[in-house]
């Protein structure tokens, strides 16, 4: 008996955790949550697979039934490519961080469809679109989200390219190795489930 | 005895023209970013000199990592460099016990590089008994119309497995590529982001009739993924007038964290001698697992097994050991090694060896 009412009790409290998620909207502080930004730049010749990572996002995104949307920011001086002379270069002579400290993702619109009020686990190749603030220039980009229930969270993954040359970065080049205009990049954020 | 010992151990460890595959831990899936060869090894490129001390080295200061430390200013189309190392040898088994001090190689090396083309050539101090005092290992002249595509002719090493420094490992040594087994060759190869491939025809030594060398080709296929991990598979062919040989295989380079990484190789040998007419099927095996503990010092574990012929268990040797690697400052490479050996055509008990390799680039 005492097993049935703790069990009872068990799938009551998922059921209502859930379907705050389903009926109703949630926002999330970035900054107190798991969430990760990361770049893979290639160089050539030879392909050398540059990965940035390290920064850590701040923001908010609101859910709102199917969508998701806010505005995200992301301190680039925080972002580690594993050897120390390539960040230097990446920061001051590229990125120029002292100017354009932030990466700011706005008008995020992914639309999740009926997928917090199915059972699936797991959706993937979502359309994503925001608007990303680089270098100073503002740009819309588009790409795909995926996204993965893990307990009564959701880790919300997104990947998209950007083209240096967009955003009035000079093309990376050192001793020979000159880096790809196409960057890919790709944002992780743990979504908590809670209420509004 | 000792003799015999000595000069294998020289053949074995002589000379080192092989870059670092554990770079692809920092995502250098390609040796050509910092070596001139496809194959690795070698002339740097201006770019692997400044990794040397942002990457590879424990310490450096600016500049240091250049040609005679920035002294001389060469122009951008010469390149420059050359190997010195000694080897300090103890080996105890049941058939020697010895301990030496063997200066291995003294080369320089130079580069005339252009976009396209390119030509570069070793001339080092040749090995005891030679008729020259002086010696060109490598040289070759190569045309690159891509990034991708190169076109090499010259003499040097067929891209076989893990292009690794150490000639003494059973995948070196025991397949023919030790000191001094450098051929001549027509090399394509594609190094691309993903995919990278090598098809080396070999010519043996056309140069010196006295030297039987194999002649063939060898096709070295591989992809990367994850940014820091690459597998492939190599074959090559090699005949001479007394035998024909077989040699295909996985290899492996694992970067799987920025510190920890896996080089692993297996191949199968398939030999047969003319006259007599005689089969003989086998296998290597190489495993090393390094960890770099701060950055320029390493301390790996290792394990090598190999057997010539399937049918006969006296031909198997196997050998597992440590060691360290140190790059403490730009130029300057230390790998000391202790390793228990054993060869079951000698004895089954193991015996030990142990070196201090000191190698110094220009």
């Amino acid at each position: 008996m005492t097993k049935l009412v703790l069990l009872s009790f068990f799938f009551l409290s998922g059921v209502e955790t859930y379907s705050a998620v389903a009926k109703n909207s949630w926002q999330t502080d970035l900054s107190k949550s798991e969430s990760a930004v990361d770049f893979l730049a290639v160089g050539k010749p030879s392909a050398i697979k540059i990965r940035g990572k390290g920064a850590g996002l701040e923001g908010v995104l609101t859910g709102e039934d199917s969508k998701i949307s806010g505005t995200i920011a992301v301190n680039l001086e925080k972002f580690d490519t594993g050897i120390g002379l390539r960040n230097q270069h990446m920061k001051e002579k590229y990125l120029e961080v002292a100017k354009f400290p932030k990466a700011i993702l706005s008008n995020i619109n992914i639309e999740l469809g009926d997928f917090f009020n199915s059972d699936k686990l797991s959706k993937k190749g979502i359309p994503f679109e925001a608007n990303l603030e680089l270098h100073g220039v503002k740009n819309p980009v588009k790409g795909t989200a995926d996204i993965e229930r893990s307990g009564f969270d959701a880790k919300l993954k997104s990947q998209f390219k950007i083209k240096l040359s967009d955003y009035k970065i000079d093309v990376p080049k050192y001793m020979g190795i000159t880096v790809a205009e196409d960057v890919d990049v790709n944002v992780e954020a743990k979504i908590p489930v809670t209420k509004k | 005895m000792k003799s015999i010992y000595l000069s294998l151990i020289l053949l074995c460890l002589g000379q080192s023209v092989f870059g670092f595959p554990e770079m692809i831990r920092h995502g250098y899936v390609n040796c050509v970013a910092c070596h001139v060869s496809p194959s690795g090894g070698g002339l740097l490129t201006p770019y692997g000199r400044s990794i040397s001390r942002e990457a590879l080295s424990s310490y450096g200061k600016e500049n240091e990592e250049k040609f005679l430390y920035g002294a001389v200013s060469l122009p951008e189309w010469i390149l420059a460099g050359g190997d010195l190392r000694a080897l300090q040898l103890f080996r105890n088994n049941s058939a020697v016990e010895e301990a030496k001090f063997i200066p291995m190689q003294a080369d320089v090396e130079a580069g005339l590089v252009s976009n396209k083309i390119t030509a570069v050539a070793t001339a080092g101090r040749a090995p005891q008994n030679s008729a020259n005092p002086v010696i060109s290992r490598r040289h070759y002249m190569m045309y690159k119309p891509t990034d991708e595509w190169s076109l090499r002719a010259g003499r040097f090493f067929p891209v076989f497995g893990l292009m690794l420094p150490d000639h003494a490992i059973v995948t070196k040594r025991n397949l023919g590529w030790d000191q001094g087994q450098e051929s001549y060759n027509l090399e394509a190869s594609y190094l691309g982001e993903v995919y990278n491939l090598y098809v080396t025809g070999i010519f043996g030594r056309p140069d010196d009739a006295n030297l039987i060398r194999e002649h063939g080709f060898s096709v070295n296929a591989s992809v990367s993924f994850l940014d820091r991990f690459k597998t492939g598979l190599s074959f090559y062919f090699g005949e001479n007038n007394s035998q024909r040989k077989y040699l295909y295989g996985p290899f492996a380079i694992l970067g799987f964290t920025s510190k920890l990484y896996l080089l692993t190789e297996t191949d199968l040998t398939d030999k047969r001698t003319f006259t007599p007419e005689v089969g003989q099927h086998g296998f290597v095996n190489f495993q090393k697992l390094g960890c770099e503990l701060f950055q320029g010092f390493h301390i790996f574990i290792s394990d090598e097994v190999a057997q010539s012929d399937f049918g006969n268990a006296m031909s198997r040797t196997d050998s597992y050991g440590l060691g360290i690697q140190a790059f403490p400052r730009p130029h300057i490479e230390i790998l000391a090694t202790w390793q228990k050996q054993r060869s079951f055509a000698i004895s089954p008990q193991y015996g030990d060896l142990a070196y201090l390799l000191l190698h110094y680039y220009l």
